[in-house]
């Protein structure tokens, strides 16, 4: 009898850890564009990789699970665009007959993978679990483990940490299959939105460093996010075949 | 001088596990243009003898000289060369080649040297085919000849080089006697008008009263 | 006179002078035809190596290119004020060379507009496609590699840059079946993805225009063919990966090779010739030919093995029955060496013989299986091939020399030992 009231203890202390270890990535996934209604702000990806430097501007067009990225700078890559629905993610320029699909983890500029440049949506593709609380820089974190649901998502595994104060991602590692962090993440949030006329506090740097060779780094800044109703025609690939 | 000159000349081999001696102290000088035989029973020595004498073998003790010279410091190829120019070998089983024929076979110790020129060699061997009176068979095959027939080849053929000796084991002694009679008289009759020097070595005792010299051999000396 | 005589020794046992010459004509014949299986085959590799794989007689690469061009190609392409370099130390050797051509390869997604997989692209200038079709190597040695599919993708590359050739695997991944030509322009209209040179996702359209199979099942899935232009295209950049040089004369290669790099390191030019047999220019060739010398090698052993004991065995027994007979040789004056020589000429005779029979019937053989159209599949070809017996003349001639050399030397020792016996002994052998 002893026994069962403590598995039952147990079984009741983990699925509560479980559902705090979702709440805190739902509303962390906030910060990253995860919002109803569509939002819309232009990144700057600030490359650094075998000793040569890279800039790269992009406008970003979210709603839901959608998202459309236009390319807008340097020269050469403007008029190109990325559109991603749910986990499909497709690449497009004027010249192309058709899109094409690619993988959200393959590389967009150094560092930064595809699936980085729109919204994340981490509580909808990753299982978490609570490994441990810590201290951050003086700050209470939530240690989660986040296990990948599908393997066509840019990460297998990422450990994050979220902030037990504002619910949000500071720091993140993203880990092979096999466990081992290939890359790591540093996560600033000094930009503001107002949602439902509440301000809300939105990423505003991610700095992502290659963990064997910390030169290579991609820094991603975030700048004017603003709520903004996006038509869904935008994001129908089909509207981009010629 | 003296064609041979044998001087205390020894030999012995194994048997198994005998020692058997088989020439001790041998002393024997042979002339040019004698007829001589070598008389003994099975074992006596007298083959051992030739066979020194011929440079087949090497004494182990004694000094032996064919036409002078020392043969018992000569090495493998000087033995060769010196059987070849200086002695011929008749053998009891006629020993020819029984691919070659007649005029082949009695050619074949002019092609160690290789001297002559291809006419000259041809009317040589010729004419010693003809001497012992075989000219009518010289393509033929030896298979093709009689035993008497086969050893004129063989004589033929001991005399092609003009040999200073020529040496016979038993040269009789695979043949009839009416055949053995007519070998011994071309041998004789060769020795008489070519001058012609003969050793050869025989059981046979009916030989003495053929031959110019005997030379007795028993239990590997010479008997007096 | 002894040439005649050793004749005639053959006819003295004639079971054992056949049985004797059979065994070599058998070896004679193993060895031809293996001779000219292995030509074939060594060619139809080459073929393939230096003219399908377009990997030419020599490869040019930036130094260290081959090995890290892979990871990092914009350091490691030659550029076209490379290009021009090289091809003013290829000057001095124009009259060896046939043609020299550019290659570029790299990694990307194919996508029909639906759905992408990864491709592995092989690019090559569309002069170098137009020469291999019609190369008299290619026509001779490996014809059957060359489909009419292959000389209709030549064709449509040269008259569109964008047009692909793809492996079938990797089409029925996108769900494309041969034959292509049959599908609607918009299907045959798909896109290659790859990253640039300046490190950006690019893409750009291709044409469906040819399949190909590539006989390994490691690229079997992944196989692209294209143009230069197209990769340069989608790459964003002027440069190449390799340049590649066709010979005249193959047996060029490496004196070539030596000059180039010679000439590279004198003036300190940061380039680097390989030749096609280099094991990691062309592994699948390399790994191949050493299949097939170790094979060869062995049965060479063995067939020479079989050979020239058949000899010696024949041998010890005509000396043996025949000892008396070389007794009264040695008697009447005649050396060890002219003996053992008269010996060996006998050995020389049936090697002769029985290599004439061996190359006559080598050739009736050769008719007949050829005729037969039996076929095979090489290591590393991409189907199978007719296994023709191509006996060559050289084969003939080097297989001749070769037995004669071994029954000449052999029977020599083997006599000339045997021999060793006193005069007296030999005259009293009473013979096997």
């Amino acid at each position: 009898m002893k026994k069962m009231i403590g598995l039952a203890i147990l079984l009741f202390a983990s699925l509560a850890q479980a559902d705090m270890a979702l709440d805190l990535l739902k509303e962390s996934d906030k910060a990253r564009g995860n919002l109803e209604g569509g939002i819309t702000w232009d990144s700057e990806v600030e490359t650094h990789e075998n000793g040569n430097a890279s800039t790269r501007e992009f406008r970003i067009r979210a709603k839901g699970v959608n998202a459309v990225v236009d390319a807008l700078a340097p020269a050469r890559n403007k008029g190109e665009v990325y559109v991603f629905n749910d986990r499909n993610m497709w690449f497009f320029k004027p010249s192309l007959k058709k899109p094409v699909a690619i993988s959200a983890r393959q590389k967009l500029s150094g560092q930064a993978a595809n699936g980085d440049i729109a919204s994340t949506h981490y509580s909808r593709d990753y299982n978490p679990t609570l490994e441990k609380t810590e201290t951050l820089n003086g700050e209470k974190v939530h240690v989660l483990m986040l296990k990948a649901k599908a393997n066509n998502l840019t990460y297998d595994q990422i450990r994050y940490w979220i902030s037990d104060k504002s619910k949000k991602a500071v720091k993140a590692e993203f880990l092979t299959l096999q466990g081992e962090p290939f890359k790591r993440a540093t996560l600033e949030y000094d930009n503001t939105v107002q949602v439902n006329g509440k301000p809300l506090q939105f990423v505003s740097k991610i700095e992502i460093t290659d963990a064997k060779m910390e030169q290579n780094k991609s820094i991603i800044r975030y700048k004017k996010p603003k709520l903004e109703s996006q038509p869904d025609a935008i994001f129908n690939i089909n509207n981009l075949r010629r | 001088m003296a064609v041979v000159e044998l001087k205390n000349v020894s030999k012995s081999y194994q048997l198994g596990e005998t020692r058997v001696d088989a020439l001790r102290g041998i002393t024997l000088d042979v002339h040019s243009g004698e007829f001589t035989s070598i008389i003994g029973t099975s074992g006596s020595g007298k083959s051992t003898l030739l066979n020194i004498i011929g440079c087949l073998d090497k004494a182990d003790g004694g000094l032996v000289k064919i036409t002078g010279q020392d043969v018992s410091k000569l090495d493998e190829e000087s033995e060769s060369s010196l059987r070849n120019e200086k002695i011929g070998f008749i053998f009891q089983s006629f020993n020819l080649i029984p691919v070659l024929n007649i005029f082949e076979n009695v050619e074949l110790p002019l092609f160690v040297k290789n001297k002559l020129a291809v006419p000259e060699r041809r009317e040589r061997v010729d004419r010693v085919i003809e001497s012992v009176g075989l000219g009518k068979f010289k393509h033929h095959r030896p298979d093709q000849l009689s035993g008497g027939q086969r050893q004129r080849v063989a004589i033929a053929r001991a005399l092609v080089t003009n040999p200073s000796l020529i040496l016979a084991d038993e040269p009789t002694a695979n043949l009839d006697s009416k055949s053995a009679h007519m070998i011994l008289d071309l041998m004789a009759d060769l020795n008489r008008n070519q001058n012609v020097t003969f050793l050869f070595c025989s059981h046979d005792e009916k030989l003495i009263g053929r031959v110019g010299r005997v030379v007795r051999i028993q239990d590997g000396m010479i008997a007096e | 006179m002894t040439w005649s005589f050793a004749f005639r020794n053959l006819f003295r046992n004639a079971r054992r002078s056949v049985a004797t010459g059979i065994a070599i004509l058998v070896g004679f014949l193993g060895l031809v035809l293996l001779g000219g299986f292995i030509f074939r085959v060594e060619n139809t590799l080459q073929a393939q190596a230096i003219y399908l794989k377009y990997k030419g007689h020599l490869s040019i690469f930036r130094k260290e290119g081959l090995e890290k061009f892979a990871t990092d190609p914009s350091r490691f392409q030659l550029l076209p004020v490379d290009v021009e370099k090289i091809q003013g130390v290829l000057k001095d050797h124009q009259d060896e060379i046939d043609w020299t051509g550019s290659t570029l390869s790299g990694v990307g997604l194919l996508s029909n507009g639906l759905k992408s997989t990864p491709y592995s692209l092989l690019a090559v200038d569309v002069n170098s496609f137009e020469q291999v079709q019609k190369n008299k190597m290619v026509r001779t040695w490996a014809k059957e590699f060359v489909t009419s599919e292959d000389e209709a993708y030549a064709k449509a590359v040269a008259a569109d840059p964008t047009a692909i050739s793809i492996s079938i695997r990797l089409g029925e991944l996108l769900s494309l079946y041969p034959p292509y030509e049959k599908l609607s322009e918009e299907t045959k209209s798909l896109q290659m993805a790859g990253l640039s040179y300046f490190g950006d996702l690019n893409a750009v359209n291709s044409e469906l225009r040819g399949s190909h199979s590539t006989g390994s099942e490691f690229s079997e899935n992944t196989s692209l063919i294209g143009s230069l232009t197209l990769a340069q295209d989608l790459f964003q950049t002027e440069g190449i990966q390799s340049l590649i040089v066709f010979l005249k004369d193959r047996t060029r290669t490496h004196d070539l090779l030596a000059s180039l790099n010679q000439r590279f390191a004198d003036t300190q030019m940061p380039y680097q010739a390989y030749p096609f047999d280099d094991q990691d220019i062309s592994p699948s060739y390399v790994g191949a030919k050493g299949f097939l010398f170790v094979m060869s090698g062995f049965f060479i052993f063995l067939i020479c093995g079989a050979v020239i004991l058949s000899i010696l065995n024949s041998l010890t027994m005509g000396i043996l029955e025949r000892t008396r007979e070389i007794g009264t040789l040695r008697a009447l004056g005649f050396k060890r060496l002219q003996i053992s020589w008269m010996l060996t000429q006998e050995s020389l005779w049936l090697t002769t013989l029985a290599s004439l029979a061996g190359a006559v019937l080598a050739l009736v053989i050769s008719m007949i299986v050829n005729q037969v159209n039996f076929r095979f599949t090489p290591p590393g070809a991409p189907k199978s091939i007719q296994f023709l017996l191509t006996p060559e003349w050289d084969l003939f001639v080097y297989s001749y020399l070769l037995f004669m050399i071994l029954s000449g030397v052999g029977s020599f020792v083997m006599s000339y030992w045997k021999m060793k016996s006193k005069v007296v002994d030999l005259l009293s052998d009473a013979g096997a």
